[in-house]
């Protein structure tokens, strides 16, 4: 809850600071007030009331665990998008959305009333179409934000007819007592299946899950780079955040209604973006499909409909957000000297570019899934909560995804060592400071992985 | 008595509704949507929630269809020219909006529902919203805030000029 102020209150002060004339240093004070918002949100680890205000929002420990990812992911977000902020005009304005979207986060990994849910993904979602289109002269980037503000509404409806079937029959919001009217044979079934039914595309939306993908490869490639990374990691680690919520908690006893129809979702997922990606000649559209196929790992942790694919979730969006930040900012490094993305670009950057170079090959090794890294015991963990439950079916799906994406991940690392180049990419400090952090924590992650799969 | 209203008021929703929808001339459209949200105001009110049929009607009706029209008229959008859509878009619209249509319907044909203000007639007065805004979802109430704040310096960053460096 202290964290909710105190992001809420950070970005007020991003407010003030166009007023008050301080805009020149709210970025580091931005980072600062979140190292202090990740100090105060470890203390309430194991908090003995979590619930606050008539129940809205809960911080048991798993919505701190996701509230620890979400900031640790914002901090290092901060730190390797400090080109995102060198136009002194608008810089004030940026780090605004950013701290609200950061608020809206947290709420949608906190709620325990849908209508804290539905706030949620609105103040995430409508920070998010700004910052999107936040390039004004670019009409690629009008095109995006445009895009994703439509698609996105619309999606909106969807949930919030859902949440409005759901309230029709069970008469709460609270998705406890929506726990309990489900376990007790509920009456009128036939609101509660649609209700579920538009719930599960409206957040199948928001993670982009096939067959509700088609929006994220043009937003993703039209967004400034930067806001590209940060959808890709807070946005879908908030979204799947709640899915899992609402799903295990109120529908946990009604998996009849839903498994099925998510169960082919998660399939298709893996399969198709990971196939589209294999066909990308932009690394930021590959990471785009990168990201989709992502979804459909994730959509594991929902489908396995235990406290250990919480845990899992946790730990896979951890390490797929560090990998991920680090990708985009090897991306962004290159595109800032080179003017594009395409893979052309990065042709024999590997000769004289050693950080960048071991940067992007543990940031693919980590997205592919291969061993010692994080991203290798994330997939693990997934699989292992799901399997608890459920056949091998799904998993051998996922595993022939995984292969597939070895491929193009591959594919990058390869293109760095191709070709004769003797051009240096200057690296920012904080690019740097970005680069190690991640990849320590993705090696230590990695190493010794019940560091933060420890439980509770 | 309150049946007939009912049926009127649906039947006058959903058919102005649908002109939204088909009328090809966008000033119209905007027309027939403040009807439907006359329509609508008009079922709050049989519903016993008068202030939220007041502020549909303010809101709604008011405010956003204003800016609608405004916005049609500053882009001079009146001429009508939608891009044509491919045959199979179209087709698959009408089956996937038709099936949802279908669960719906039969959704609401067998849900057994028992109107709130049956069991207490004063639900829905203002007195008794502002009570549990104010209460029970004082944090939502209190966390649009930054919602609301969020989207004003987002149309404020978009609309400010650009200066020339």
């Amino acid at each position: 809850m202290k964290t909710l102020v105190i992001l809420s209150s950070l970005g007020f002060l991003g407010i003030l600071s166009e007023i008050l004339n301080f805009k020149k240093i709210i970025h580091k004070i931005a980072i600062v007030g979140l190292l202090v918002a990740l100090g105060i949100t470890v203390t309430e680890w194991d908090n003995p009331i979590p619930m606050y205000f008539y129940n809205m929002v809960s911080f048991d420990n798993q919505s701190v665990a996701f509230t620890a990812v979400i900031i640790i992911t914002g901090i290092l977000w901060l730190l390797s998008s400090i080109s995102f902020f060198d136009d002194e005009q608008h810089i004030a304005d940026k780090t605004t959305l950013v701290l609200f979207s950061l608020v809206g986060a947290v709420c949608m990994v906190s709620y325990h009333n849908l209508t804290m849910l539905f706030i949620g993904i609105e103040i995430l979602s409508i920070c998010i179409y700004v910052l999107a289109g936040s390039k004004k002269s670019d009409l690629s980037s009008n095109e995006s934000a445009m895009k994703y503000f439509l698609m996105g509404s619309f999606a909106t409806g969807f949930l919030l007819m859902g949440i409005a079937f759901i309230y029709g029959a069970s008469a709460s919001f609270d998705i406890e007592e929506i726990k309990t009217y489900m376990e007790n044979s509920p009456k009128n079934t036939e609101l509660v299946y649609t209700g579920i039914l538009l719930l599960t595309i409206g957040l199948s939306f928001k993670i982009s899950a096939v067959p509700f993908h088609f929006w994220a490869p043009d937003v993703y490639e039209g967004a400034p780079i930067q806001v590209t990374s940060l959808m890709s990691t807070i946005v879908k680690t908030a979204a799947i955040a709640a899915f899992f919520k609402l799903f295990t908690t109120s529908f946990g006893s009604q998996t009849g209604t839903w498994e099925p129809t998510l169960t082919w979702i998660a399939g298709i997922t893996v399969i198709a973006g990971n196939i589209i990606a294999v066909f990308q000649s932009n690394a930021k559209r590959m990471l785009a499909y990168s990201g989709i196929s992502h979804a459909g790992y994730l959509l594991l942790a929902v489908l396995a409909n235990n406290e250990n694919g919480g845990n899992a979730l946790i730990y896979y969006t951890l390490a797929y957000s560090i990998s991920t930040i680090v990708a985009f900012t090897v991306i962004s490094s290159v595109a800032n000297v080179k003017g594009n993305t395409d893979f052309e670009s990065f042709k024999g950057l590997g000769k004289k570019n050693p950080l960048l170079v071991v940067a992007t090959i543990i940031s693919m090794l980590s997205l592919a899934g291969i061993p010692p890294f994080a991203g290798f015991f994330g997939k693990y963990f997934l699989f292992e909560s799901y399997l608890e439950k459920h056949g091998v079916e799904l998993i051998i799906v996922a595993l022939v995804g995984s292969a597939i994406s070895i491929y193009y991940y591959f594919r990058l690392i390869v293109t760095m060592f191709k070709g004769d180049s003797e051009e240096i990419i200057t690296l920012t400090l904080t690019a740097k400071l970005v680069l190690i952090i991640g990849i320590i924590l993705t090696i230590a992650m990695g190493i010794c992985p019940d560091m933060i799969k420890g439980g509770w | 008595m309150t049946h007939y209203v009912f049926y009127f008021l649906s039947f006058l929703a959903i058919l102005s509704g649908l002109m939204v929808v088909f009328s090809k001339n966008p000033i119209h459209s905007v027309l027939y949507l403040v009807i439907t949200f006359f329509a609508i105001a008009g079922h709050y009110i049989l519903l016993n929630a008068q202030f939220l049929a007041v502020v549909h009607i303010v809101v709604y009706a008011g405010a956003i269809m204003v800016l609608f029209l405004y916005v049609l008229m500053l882009l001079n959008l009146n001429v009508s020219a939608e891009p044509v859509k491919k045959t199979w878009v179209k087709v698959a619209g009408v089956i996937s909006g038709g099936m949802l249509l279908l669960t719906l319907v039969a959704t609401f044909g067998k849900a057994e529902t028992q109107p709130l203000i049956q069991k207490d007639a004063t639900i829905g007065v203002t007195a008794n919203l502002g009570k549990i805004l104010f209460n029970e979802f004082a944090l939502p109430f209190e966390i649009s805030s930054v919602l609301l704040l969020g989207a004003m310096v987002g149309a404020i960053m978009l609309s400010k000029k650009e200066v020339n460096k």
